[in-house]
């Protein structure tokens, strides 16, 4: 883009010419101490709480504790800007973050400044970060399925448009990949399904933001994903608004009648922010150090996802939590608290991580409380078979373990189980379609895979898939927009596995 | 000064405030005060000196500042309660509160150059009409504001020189 000279000046010229002379009234207080992202004021006797300050040199704060003479607040930026004897200037503003369509695609911090080096970002408004979240008459049920193109998931923990679905787990358990391959899959789906994504960092490095970024642009999925991010080297505070930063642009979208999906990863970098924050101000401290209101923290943020009412545009904010634990402990503080205010949880266990099953999902522990309903039909048929094929497998596991005689059809169970797990299992970054999800499981509940051998059902899968995907198209395509397992559709599925039987190439 | 520190100053200044029974004896309180202040500030060492017992001390300012009792009251329950170094902390609180008392605000008048008696009586005017009680201004000059005035009054602070709109017309362009 070329500039043009006289062009800046007739600019410049306009603003000179427009410039308010008037003597510029403002609150202020003076900084009486300053350290560790924290400032206390003296004066700023009118302020109110939470809302902006501006501490002169770009750098912002908050205001948190209102004490009898003095005011704890948070800093946006590096406490080497503040002085002691400073001047601090009330803003009447809350936090807020500027948001428009122009945000998407974007990697922007919790102020909503962009990181990418895109240039600036195009705002229709300014969202403020805390919101109430929508009451109940603002709402309707959970009723559509979110699709993440996990089989594991979408057959066993299915997640409704509007949901929180919490993913718990040790670190290195696979918590963020299925985030992410939950975003990637949204470019599978039919526009008119497919979620508006947004990523939250919390906490992580920026190398590893980095790479997500990246993974994201390869598959494609930053045409459609904002990824908000304050990384390990930002002061605490940054780390505490950056989850209620993403969730303002995506209750934007919401409010347009879009069907938004938010990463939340992780809100236990985001409670331990809080913690280090609320320590510095000298708030008490409660279990765990952290204090008394961590559980209003997080409640406060996941009762915005939602799902809008038809009067409101029928828009959607789902929301996936990580909670990242120490050694399997989901009894600690951070976990209950974020346990009992999602809609259900997502259970990874190292264990299984290591022996390769990946996902690592714990079927038995992982539950969907409200996703269950907002199933499509097709896959809640095959899903029913294999729920009780796996709690059954479960049951029996222990005993073949003993080596124990069993009557033949425990050993049929067993045998099923096994294939069940493997088809269970899934490649990173290769989120299927809900045709195919359906006819790989359709064809381990009804037996297809029995007489084939357990380190052999991934390859028939995948050849599986392959084959349909060529050789199927169209019983594919109606399997896709089929809201019915039709007697006649399972008759077609039934077909094709036999046909498949004579294409299946053992390895 | 620790947070802390500046609450226990107030409270010390109020209970010295609440002694006097109306304005005119609390502003002259006020003023014995601050002479205590002035002639305790040439035996400052002595004064900070941890070897020197809280006794001793007490009976020092009892000789040196005889004209009021409050006032020696106060400085010597400071030196008890080993908090004297409370006192020009607790002295500018007491300020505050005769301030409160008498209905008046005092505000910080800055300009660059010297303002003639005219204009600061105008500038004084002003201020109490703003504030709804009596100003009492003290001028400073500061050649870097270039023109205009710059006020600070409590937690409001005015600022109408040229350096001020320069460094807002500054942001506007870089914007
Ligand atoms: N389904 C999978 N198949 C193979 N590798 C996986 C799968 N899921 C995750 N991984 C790998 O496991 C590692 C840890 O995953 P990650 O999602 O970063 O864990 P967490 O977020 O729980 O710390 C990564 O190297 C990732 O590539
Ligand atoms: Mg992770």
């Amino acid at each position: 883009m070329a500039i043009r000279p006289e062009e800046i000046t007739n600019i410049i010229k306009d603003k000179i010419e427009h410039f308010q002379t008037k003597a510029d009234l403002s609150e202020v207080g003076t900084v009486i101490q300053v350290g560790d992202g924290i400032a206390r004021v003296y004066g700023l006797n009118q302020v109110k709480a939470s809302e902006l300050v501006d501490f002169g040199n770009g750098v912002k704060g908050m205001a948190m504790n209102l004490e009898y003479d003095n005011v704890g607040c948070v800093l946006m930026g590096s406490d080497d800007l503040v002085h002691e004897g400073g001047t601090v200037k009330r803003t009447g503003e809350v936090i807020s973050i500027p948001v428009g369509d122009g945000i998407i695609g974007r990697v922007v911090d919790p102020l909503g400044r962009p990181l990418d080096g895109k240039g600036d970002i195009k705002a229709d408004k300014n969202m403020p970060l805390d919101i109430v979240a929508p009451g109940i008459v603002e709402r309707q049920p959970v009723k559509q399925p979110l699709q993440t193109g996990l089989k594991a998931i979408d057959a066993l923990v299915p997640i409704g448009k509007g949901q929180r679905e919490l993913i718990i787990g040790d670190r290195q358990t696979g918590k963020t990949a299925i985030a992410i391959d939950a975003i990637i899959n949204q470019k599978n789906l039919p526009a008119d399904q497919r979620c508006l994504c947004i990523y939250v960092a919390v906490g992580q490095k920026n190398s590893t933001v980095a790479q997500v970024v990246q993974t994201l642009t390869d598959f494609g999925a930053m045409e459609y994903t904002t990824v908000v991010a304050a990384t390990a080297a930002d002061p605490a505070s940054m780390l505490y608004i950056a989850p209620y930063a993403g969730c303002a642009i995506g209750e934007y979208f919401m409010w347009k009648g879009k069907d938004v999906l938010i990463v939340y990863d992780d809100l236990s970098k985001h409670a331990q922010a809080y913690r280090q924050m609320s320590l510095l101000l000298r708030r008490p401290p409660g279990r765990e150090a952290y204090p008394g209101d961590v559980f209003y923290l997080h409640s406060r943020l996941l009762e915005r996802a939602c799902k809008l009412s038809n009067e409101n545009g029928g828009g959607s904010l789902t929301a996936l939590p990580i909670i990242e634990t120490q050694a399997n402990d989901v009894s600690a503080y951070i976990p209950t608290n974020v346990i009992s205010i999602t809609d259900g949880q997502i259970y990874l266990e190292s264990s299984l991580f290591l022996s390769g099953v990946k996902p690592a999902v714990n079927v038995g522990l992982s539950v969907s409380r409200v996703g269950g309903s907002a199933q499509r039909k097709t896959m809640r048929k095959v899903a029913g078979t294999l729920r009780i094929d796996m709690s059954q497998y479960q049951e029996l596991e222990g005993f073949a373990q003993f080596g124990s005689e069993l009557d033949k059809e425990s050993q049929r169970q067993i045998e099923r189980g096994k294939r069940m797990k493997e088809l269970l299992k899934q490649d990173q970054y290769k989120p299927l379609r809900l045709s195919q999800e359906v006819l790989a499981l359709y064809a381990g509940v009804h037996g297809y895979t029995d007489g084939i051998a357990v380190e052999q059902v991934r390859a028939y899968e995948e050849q599986l898939l392959a084959w349909a995907g060529t050789s199927k198209k169209d019983l594919m395509q109606e399997l896709d927009a089929a809201t019915e397992l039709t007697e006649d559709l399972a008759h077609k599925l039934d077909s094709a596995l036999d046909e498949f039987k004579t294409v299946f190439n053992h390895k | 000064m620790k947070s802390a520190d500046r609450i226990l100053a107030r409270r010390y200044a109020r209970a010295f405030d609440a002694l006097s029974k109306d304005g005119a004896q609390a502003d002259a309180r006020f003023k014995a005060l601050q002479q205590a202040l002035q002639a305790l500030r040439a035996a400052d060492a002595y004064m900070r000196d941890p070897a020197v017992a809280s006794a001793d001390k007490a009976a020092f300012v009892q000789q040196v500042l005889q004209d009021d009792e409050a006032v020696t009251g106060f400085v010597c329950v400071l030196i008890m309660a080993k908090r004297y170094y409370l006192l020009p902390a607790a002295a500018e609180e007491a300020g505050h509160l005769l301030d409160e008392r008498l209905g008046r605000v005092r505000a910080r008048v800055q300009s660059a150059f010297e303002l003639t008696d005219a204009q600061k009586a105008r500038v004084q005017e002003a201020l109490s009409s703003f504030s709804g009680k009596q100003a009492v201004a003290q001028y400073q000059t500061d050649a870097s504001l270039l023109g205009g005035l710059r006020v600070r009054m409590g937690d409001v602070l005015i600022d109408g020189t040229l350096k001020g709109q320069f460094e807002k017309l500054k942001q506007e362009l870089t914007k």
